[in-house]
């Protein structure tokens, strides 16, 4: 039964080979960053990275057709970092002032982040943390 | 009322806790009256949690707002079925939902093993009951559904006179939840995850019994069979969710919480392939042990990844309060007790071992044993990359405090060749003869196969080389990816023919013994429905193989502004815009749910009409500032055509209409198609002719 275990052993080297020698070139892991550590961090600001944060309010801009979107990420600790964005192609259906967002791409010359994809995160819609009524007879429940 | 679901639930859980007493007297005395103590347990603990359920649904329905779960879920406005789709629309009410199916199944499993297997259930209650009892633990005393709400001043909404109360109104359902897949798809996740505990516990039981009958092993691979339909058809109808409601063209992303489901289907599947080995000739038993005890793992590991929001993805469920103590935080909760599972099952797999040495020794390295011992290796180590992407984030936010995540960019290289070695391995298994495999049985058997497999790949390269659209600059942009398309489309023409070829010989040999033709056709299913029904799930495979590979490989994508009257071309289609319409836009939803603006697209290949779409986007009463897509797909078997209202402006009359050529997706839905039917013919063994 020596075939087997060679079958097997060619099977378990050949998979544990095509793990590690795929971490090179395009599949190299995309890190998250906040604005500050964006700003800090020089090395990374050529590469591919996720920006995480907050939509600042007041930021959010569209071009007239709704195709265009422009809006500056805010560090959720320090609310002075911000970094504007900019992203064309459809806006998800939950993109809301204020929300969480991930923002995948990267920085282009002019200093604006040039996204690919949007990842808006929604807590308050799936499992919320939403205030209660403020008080009787209020109506809408406020939802953050 | 809501208290009838309080109470329900803690007594509930007190009998759960008398159960796993009982079971454990039960198992070291072997004194019936214990057992029949714990089964009764098991009944009461069902018809509790049952309670509980109807409860929670009947609040939701009576808009009864008292309750935080009700109010952050549901609204008055809000149709009736996603009323009641709410309950598992959040954390609490999905633990209960997954509690409630897990009670169900353990009393059925139980009931049905009464008479034939009754000395495994000491034990195999008592996993159940542990089971159970952490669910009920944490659905008492840390995500109760039935927690009542406060306003803003801290006061109970219980307190309201019912004037007041008639005034408040829900946060209402997601929007995106308000579609009828998403109604479905939860649920039939949860079937699977709570199915493959049942196995997982009768496993486990017969070990730890030393149970030599092999009486029980039907019943566990009934249920096995079950949770990886359900769980597959669950994985699949969310990838139609997401195709047809977020609007990106695609359908998979390796998003966390998708891995979630799919890493325990991977590992069923190799359970489900190594079980058939182990009834045929009693060997691979320790493999299977070590399976089912993963796939268990993974269910758990996979419901508490998609509940407790530990994980980037666009699922983003609620993060956790940083306030909480580490070791009341839910991750802390659930960690623990699927190590405690570990632990009781790698104690018992060690004290057994001696019954998990196979009887029998493999004879050849190219038999039908030899050939399972590959695929599952395989599945393993897919499952290996699939846990590693979606856990390896998680451990280098705690080391570093920095998030990382992976996307298609790592699994698709990584995972891509195992998937086609797998189909490979597939398509041999099933030729292979059982404990030896020469090289004459297989070049008999394969010859024809081989050509059509030969054939399809050379046609495949010629169709690429030679046909209009593509060109070598595509090929040596990325040349892995057509190397793998093509290695998809030879394989799968290999294996289906394999298939093919098996089926024709049996129908062949029923026409010989003078059936009439329509009953040779079905005899193979007829006959033996376990492996036929098995062919139908890989044919299934295939179609999904080809699918992915030509969707992902060739989608195109388009975006024009358009006004009525214009016609524009995407690809192969031309676009005429009729209209740009909307319904009464102002914010007042007091009557209504949802509000639309959509586009009248009329479609033309050629000069000839195929399809009027109307794509649209839906503004909803729960959250009315961002209108959801509705998209509109013309849908043809080797092409979909899939639109949607990217932007509009209702001013200047004009819309941005998004559109992707995404070909061969509806293979996917077929290939589902065909994995339910077969699974089902297996599932469910006809009558003998």
């Amino acid at each position: 039964m020596k075939v087997k275990w060679t079958v097997g052993l060619i099977i378990v080297v050949g998979a544990l080979a095509l793990f590690f020698l795929s971490s090179t070139g395009n599949s190299k892991p995309v890190y998250y960053y906040s604005p500050t550590e964006f700003h800090a961090d020089t090395a990374k600001q050529r590469d591919r990275v996720k920006l995480k944060g907050i939509i600042q309010p007041g930021s959010v801009k569209t071009s007239q057709n709704h195709l265009d979107l422009w809006f500056n990420v805010q560090d959720e600790k320090d609310p002075s970092k911000t970094i504007p964005v900019h992203y064309q192609g459809a806006i998800p259906d939950a993109f809301q002032e204020g929300l969480q967002i991930v923002v995948d791409g990267r920085m282009d010359g002019q200093g604006t982040f040039q996204g690919r994809e949007l990842i808006v995160k929604c807590p308050s819609k799936y499992e919320s943390k939403g205030k209660a009524p403020g008080a009787a007879g209020d109506g809408k429940g406020s939802n953050e | 009322m809501n208290s009838i679901g309080n109470y329900a639930l803690f007594i509930a859980h007190g009998l759960a806790i008398w159960g796993l007493v009982a079971s454990f007297m039960a198992y070291r005395s072997r004194d019936g009256r214990y057992l029949d103590s714990v089964i009764r347990s098991i009944y009461g603990i069902c018809g509790l949690v049952v309670l509980a359920v109807l409860a929670l649904v009947a609040a939701l329905l009576r808009n009864d707002f008292t309750l935080k779960y009700v109010w952050e879920y549901s609204r008055r406005s809000q149709p009736a079925i996603y009323k009641v789709t709410a309950l598992w629309g959040g954390m609490s009410g999905s633990m209960l939902f997954w509690c409630m199916l897990l009670a169900v199944f353990s009393a059925l499993a139980v009931t049905f093993n009464r008479r034939n297997n009754l000395r495994l259930l000491p034990f195999t209650s008592f996993l159940l009951l542990l089971t159970l009892g952490f669910f009920l633990f944490l659905l008492n005393f840390k995500i109760n559904p039935f927690e009542p709400l406060k306003d803003g001043a801290g006061q109970l909404l219980s307190s309201y006179s019912p004037q007041a109360l008639k005034d408040v109104d829900g946060n209402g359902l997601n929007p995106l939840l308000q579609n009828v897949y998403m109604a479905i798809h939860p649920p039939m996740l949860y079937l699977g995850y709570v199915g493959f505990t049942i196995p997982f516990a009768f496993i486990m039981g017969a070990l730890a019994h030393r149970e030599r009958n092999t009486f029980w092993m039907k019943s566990a691979r009934n249920w096995a069979m079950f949770s990886w339909l359900t769980l597959g058809i669950g994985i699949l109808l969310g990838g139609f969710w997401a195709y047809i409601e977020l609007g990106w063209g695609g359908y998979w992303a390796w998003d966390p919480v998708e891995n979630a489901s799919f890493m325990p289907w991977l590992t069923g599947t190799a359970f489900l392939h190594s079980f058939l080995m182990q009834e045929k000739r009693g060997i691979y038993r320790f493999w299977n042990v070590a399976f089912i005890v993963t796939t268990f793992l993974l269910s758990i590991y996979g419901t508490f990844l998609t509940r407790s929001g530990i994980l980037q993805s666009v699922h983003a469920f609620g993060q956790e309060d940083p306030s909480v103590p580490v070791y009341l935080r839910l991750s802390t909760i659930f960690l623990g007790f699927m190590a405690l599972m570990l632990v009781v099952s790698a104690v018992f797999i060690w004290r057994r071992r001696a019954l998990l040495q196979s009887g029998q020794k493999l004879e050849s390295a190219g038999s039908r044993e030899a050939l399972f011992f590959y695929g599952n290796l395989l599945m393993a180590f897919f499952t290996f990359v699939v846990v590693f992407g979606v856990s390896s984030p998680i451990f280098y936010r705690m080391i570093t405090h920095k998030e990382l995540s992976h996307g298609p960019e790592f699994y698709n290289p990584r995972v891509l060749p195992i998937a086609l070695a797998i189909l490979l391995v597939m398509g041999l298994a099933s030729v292979a003869p059982w404990r030896r495999g020469g090289w004459e049985s297989y070049r008999k058997q394969l010859f024809i196969p081989f050509l059509a497999g030969l054939s399809a790949l050379a046609a495949s390269v010629v169709a690429f080389f030679t046909g209009g659209s593509l060109s070598t600059k595509d090929f040596s942009g990325r040349p892995l990816t057509y190397i793998y398309l093509f290695a998809c489309v030879g394989i799968s023409f290999f294996v289906a023919a394999i298939i093919v070829e098996e089926y024709t010989r049996t129908v062949r040999h029923a026409s010989s013994r003078g059936l009439t033709v329509p009953r040779s056709l079905a005899a193979p299913f007829l006959e033996n429905p376990r492996r036929y029904g098995g062919y139908l799930v890989h044919i299934g495979i295939i179609c999904l193989f080809l699918g992915i590979a030509f969707s992902s490989t060739f989608q195109t994508q388009y975006q024009e502004s358009m006004r009525p009257g214009d016609a524009v071309r995407f690809g192969p289609y031309t676009v005429r815009m009729e209209r740009l319409e909307h319904d009464n836009l102002d914010r007042n939803f007091s009557s209504v749910n949802e509000k639309r603006i959509w586009a009248d697209l009329l479609v033309y290949r050629g000069d000839k009409m195929v399809a009027y779409l109307q794509p649209m986007r839906v503004f909803y009463a729960s959250n009315p500032e961002q209108p959801t897509y509705e998209v509109a797909i013309h849908s043809r078997p080797m092409r979909d055509f899939y639109t949607l209202l990217a932007g509009y402006d209702l001013k200047d009359n004009s819309a941005i209409i998004g559109a992707f050529v995404n070909p061969m997706v509806a293979w996917l839905w077929l290939g589902g198609f065909f994995v339910l039917v077969g699974g089902l013919t297996a599932l469910v063994p006809m009558r003998r002719v």
